[in-house]
């Protein structure tokens, strides 16, 4: 084991030591060729490379390769003549330039987010600006302690070393970081390759017509200074169509050739004194670089960023094309805007067709009654209006098709808090429509079915009891009462069946008409008196003075009263009390039904409403009831929009309260699933 | 002597066991009684016959009670006016059948297993008192 992890450190020792060589060589090699060219005080140089050199590597490879730094500029210099001492500083100087030019530019953030020109605004500020500050002031200050510059002359070497080396670093650093960013043909175009070569033969002809006299040779007027700007838009061209790549490229070849020219006594920086001359070339070749990096990264920036979007944009197509339900986007004047694939199967439309109609012109709808919608009830000007998402059942009919059934959301789309469009979700409920026909016919035929022979039972045993009473015994009679009580209790069951069946299916109608309240309670606990005669029990009404009429289907409301009251003598002794209230709350009718009964154990109560539950207590009681009773009483009470609750104590008593909607019920009518606001 | 005429009542009802016990206690309450066993007879009866009141079951063979219902009150002013109790098993659940009722106008609408027959009559003497 600790042999593999000891070849692993090998060889990582040997590929830094690779490296480290390889970057010496080059700086040494790049850093020596360059002092060859003649300039103040034979150690600094109009653009040194490298500078930009030392930079990118420490970038791209990183800081434990400054020995290469130290070492190559060290050695540059003692080689060509500087005291030991005084070469150490300029390597010392050479090294930090690099390695803190580097780190602060990452420390603010350089290469870590996308942002191009964030990127070359820091790389301009700490490398190309900053740590050479830094260099020249170390470099030039050796020079002096080692007094090969005097003090009179401190000031323009410091300004020459300055510049030179934040001209390499902007120009021949960024040309190493851009390529080496970019050495990927994956966008090759032949011809934007043609383009780019053509520009470039250009770009040179130009130079060296402004720079040298390679095609005439120059007089004083055609050697005018204000003849360099002719490069200007050769530069903006590059940055535009070529972006950073094109921008440092071309930036680099102006630099060559201008420094060439220059140097050779010709152009426009050529005529009169060198050094001076120098100065002004450098000026020049740093502003045209500055501005054609800092266009080329804006540009290349908002490129990034409009693919990026582009990208982002497809992808949430994608995702809406793929939803199995049919999907349509319409904007605030029911202009579709998008239509995707399952609903353009579903409605047969071409998107060339669809997007950019009026949603009226191509879709034909109805509302579940099969009425066609005018434009004021569509959907969607219904939920622009309102402000509320709609699911409903419609019909849709499409052109070449026999119409179909779906159930459809439409929501208003909210951006920054406007209503900006509509989208609508639907699928084809068509078999959904039709089990529920079968079902709800199954239960319309086994209704009628069941309580065929129920009928007959009743009213025969019913005559037995009451017209040919004085020809039975009173054995007889009491055997038909029997048969005919227990007839009740099966026609009891059935209903109670049937109307479990109706409001699942919801088939279950309410039609809330005006009523007296007051009078269908009384109704109900007179005809309930049988019950309350036989356990001697007194229902004591406790009504508020004024009751309005209100919106409520009557037949509803009994079968609600019915049952409590009917639960609360059932579970109460004989000779009980149970008090009935009917309350005013303005906005809803309150009953209060409280009997001293046997109560609700508390681990049974909250199953009180399920299906089918009966308690252990109401078992003993009355073996006999079905558990539907509160089950159906509750789903009324709900669908009517009202609330049912309840209190209870075992042997102390259950108190049930029903609180319903004044302002009328919600009027239902079988099938629908409309939600009222 | 007899100020009151017999009130003349046409049941239609297609169960055997059910008619006739129904005709027997509308007979004991001094009624004269016309039987229909599907639509088409009741139909032809009560255009002939002229009932004072109609007691209507629904599902009949030939003609179904609330098509009955339709024609009748679309045929002329006796079969506007004539009042009609529906007596059956189903359900008012469905859209047909309320349509119906809303449109045609039956006195009442009775689920045969939720009344005793002694009560039935009640309902239709009492109908019957409110038009004389």
């Amino acid at each position: 084991m600790t042999k593999f992890f000891r070849e692993q450190i090998e060889k990582i020792n040997l590929i830094y030591g690779v490296k480290l060589v390889v970057l010496f060589l080059i700086y040494f090699a790049t850093a020596k060729l360059g002092l060859q060219f003649d300039a103040v005080s034979g150690f600094a140089t109009l653009v040194w490379p490298p500078t930009g050199i030392a930079i990118a590597g420490i970038l791209i490879f990183g800081y434990r390769y400054w020995p290469a730094i130290f070492l190559g500029a060290f050695l540059v210099n003692f080689s060509t003549g500087a005291p030991a001492l005084v070469a150490l500083g300029i390597g010392l100087g050479n090294m930090l330039e690099a390695v803190i030019g580097v780190f602060l530019a990452r420390r603010f953030g350089f290469m870590r987010e996308k942002g191009e020109l964030k990127n070359i605004l820091l790389f301009i500020f700490f490398c190309v600006l900053g740590s050479t500050a830094l260099a020249a002031t170390i470099g030039v200050t050796s020079l002096w302690l080692g007094g090969i510059v005097s003090l009179a002359t401190y000031k323009a070497t410091w300004i020459a070393w300055w510049v030179g080396d934040a001209l390499g670093a902007l120009i021949v650093g960024n040309l190493i970081i851009n390529f080496r960013e970019r050495l990927s043909l994956k966008n090759f175009k032949l011809k934007k390759a043609a383009e780019g070569i053509l520009f470039f033969l250009i770009l040179i002809v130009c130079n060296l017509f402004v720079f040298t006299n390679f095609f005439t040779t120059k007089t004083i007027e055609t050697n005018n200074p204000i003849i360099v700007y002719t490069i200007f838009p050769l530069l903006i061209w590059a940055s535009l169509r070529f972006g950073k790549s094109g921008a440092v490229l071309a930036v680099f070849v102006t630099s060559v050739i201008s420094i060439w020219g220059t140097v050779l006594k010709q152009g426009p920086f050529g005529v009169g004194e060198l050094s001076d001359n120098l100065l002004l070339l450098q000026g020049y070749i740093g502003v045209i670089a500055g501005t054609s990096m800092i266009l080329s990264a804006v540009i290349e920036e908002r490129l990034k960023t409009e693919r990026e979007l582009t990208n982002e944009r497809n992808k949430d197509e994608a995702i809406l094309e793929s939803i199995g339900e049919g999907v349509i986007i319409t904007d605030t004047n029911g202009v579709i805007l998008m239509i995707n694939r399952s609903a353009q199967i579903m409605l047969g439309l071409e998107p060339a067709r669809a997007i950019g109609s009026y949603y009226e012109k191509v879709i034909h709808i109805e509302d579940k009654r099969e009425t066609p919608l005018v434009i004021a009830n569509c959907p969607f000007t219904l939920v622009l209006s309102s402000n509320k998402v709609i699911t409903d059942n419609y019909y849709f009919r499409p052109r070449n098709n026999k119409k179909f059934a779906v159930n459809m959301t439409t929501s208003p789309i909210v951006f920054e808090q406007k209503v900006v469009g509509v989208i609508d979700v639907f699928r084809d409920i068509t078999h959904e429509i039709e089990i529920d026909k079968a079902k709800s016919e199954f239960v319309s035929l086994a209704s009628h079915q069941l309580r065929t022979p129920l009928t007959t039972m009743k009213w025969y045993s019913r005559a037995l009891m009451k017209e040919e009473s004085e020809k039975l015994s009173p054995k007889q009679l009491e055997y038909v009462k029997e048969m005919y009580h227990n007839n009740e209790r099966m026609i009891e069951l059935i209903n109670s069946l049937l109307n479990v069946s109706r409001i699942e299916l919801g088939r279950f109608i309410i039609k809330p008409v005006e009523i007296n309240i007051r009078e269908i309670a009384n109704e109900v606990i007179h005809d309930i008196t049988p019950y309350t005669d036989g356990k001697k029990i007194v229902i004591k009404k406790h009504y508020d003075e004024k009751i309005p009429l209100a919106m409520i289907d009557p037949n509803l409301l009994k079968i609600i009263l019915q049952n409590l009251l009917a639960n609360s003598i059932k579970y109460s002794k004989k000779h009980a009390t149970v008090n009935f209230y009917i309350e005013n709350k303005e906005k809803e009718i309150l009953f209060i039904i409280a009997d001293k009964g046997c109560g609700i154990a508390k681990n049974q109560q909250e199953k009180i409403f399920t299906k089918m539950f009966r308690t252990d207590n109401a078992r003993m009681i009355d073996p006999e009831g079905s558990g539907l009773g509160l089950y159906i009483v509750k789903s009324i009470i709900e669908q009517s929009g009202g609330r049912i609750w309840f209190s209870s104590a075992i042997n102390e008593g259950s108190t049930f309260y029903v609180a319903l909607p004044l302002l009328g019920t919600i009027k239902r009518e079988p099938g629908s699933r409309l939600i009222y606001s | 002597m007899e100020t009151e005429e017999k009130k003349k009542i046409l049941i239609v009802e297609d169960e055997s066991s059910m008619l006739k016990i129904l005709v027997d206690s509308f007979e004991k309450e001094n009624f004269s009684t016309l039987e229909a066993r599907d639509g088409e007879i009741a139909f032809r009866k009560a255009l002939e016959e002229r009932p004072d009141i109609i007691l209507l079951d629904i599902l009949l063979p030939k003609i179904d009670g609330l098509t009955v219902l339709k024609k009748l009150r679309k045929e002329n002013e006796y079969g506007k006016k004539v009042p009609v109790i529906l007596l059956t098993n189903l359900n008012p659940d469905r859209e047909e059948i309320n349509k119906v009722i809303a449109e045609n106008n039956p006195a009442y609408y009775l689920v045969k297993t939720n009344w005793n027959i002694e009560d039935v009559v009640e309902k239709v003497k009492e109908r019957l008192s409110r038009s004389d």
